[in-house]
């Protein structure tokens, strides 16, 4: 299962699928993961739960209580740390964003996904802009997905 | 860069967007956020190897409002495959 950490954080809902879980004899392993942790410039922390019926257990979990939430998958690699309070350097773990850019066409037309003026108008404040050497995104989309142009990572090429 | 556009705004200048030109503004294409994604071999782009990764197909009558709803309701196929790797290994 996958979802918004701040939704199931709160929510008496987890609790609930939780205990529902154990009581139908699943063990279950939460985690709260970032692909950042994964090499790729994108945030997108979402919230993990993995369940297995029991007799099957799941590795590394001894000693662990059921209400740990991982921040790295148990037994594989270490917990993601925010670098950007520490230092100005790059961090050489999670690739450039450049990498993952369509190439450019030479144009003095438009460029296809182009953000119109009055998106731009009303929205220009809000937008998340990254650059094709940043290694981070985030934001993809909004809750209300009426228009496609909704509030995304913008890409600024120079 | 904003805050001379937030000023120009504020201060009514018909003209105000013009100051974000520069920065030549736009969304990312599905294409771009599958990779991100993970739906196609991103990470063998720079590689030299003769393998083609395989690429996500969409549908022809697909709108690109669509394209970008499925994108974002979807997962990064890296982290999973992670995840799905872990459920499957034995103690």
């Amino acid at each position: 299962m996958d979802d918004l950490f701040h939704v199931s954080k709160t929510s008496s809902t987890r609790q609930l699928l939780l205990s529902t879980l154990k009581d139908l004899g699943y063990s279950t392993v939460e985690l709260l993961l970032t692909p950042l942790q994964f090499g790729i410039p994108n945030s997108r922390l979402r919230y993990y739960l993995l369940a297995k019926m029991t007799p099957l257990t799941f590795p590394c979990k001894s000693g662990q209580r059921e209400q740990k939430i991982w921040r790295h998958i148990p037994g594989h690699g270490n917990d993601w740390l925010d670098t950007r309070l520490d230092s100005l350097d790059s961090d050489d773990a999670v690739e450039h964003l450049s990498k993952y850019l369509d190439e450019d066409v030479e144009s003095n037309e438009p460029h296809q996904h182009v953000v119109s003026d009055r998106v731009l108008q009303k929205w220009g404040k809000l937008f998340d802009i990254v650059k094709p050497n940043s290694q981070r995104t985030c934001c993809f989309t909004r809750g209300d997905q009426l228009a496609f142009n909704s509030v995304r990572s913008q890409v600024d090429i120079d | 860069m904003f805050n001379d556009f937030s000023r120009a705004q504020t201060a009514g200048e018909p003209d105000a967007v013009r100051l974000l030109d520069p920065l030549r503004l736009r969304y990312f294409s599905p294409t771009e956020l599958l990779r991100l994604f993970q739906f196609e071999g991103s990470s063998d782009l720079s590689s030299t190897s003769d393998d083609k990764p395989i690429s996500f197909i969409w549908p022809d009558d697909i709108s690109k409002k669509t394209k970008y709803k499925l994108i974002g309701n979807s997962v990064n196929v890296k982290v999973v495959t992670a995840l799905i790797e872990y459920l499957f290994q034995s103690e």
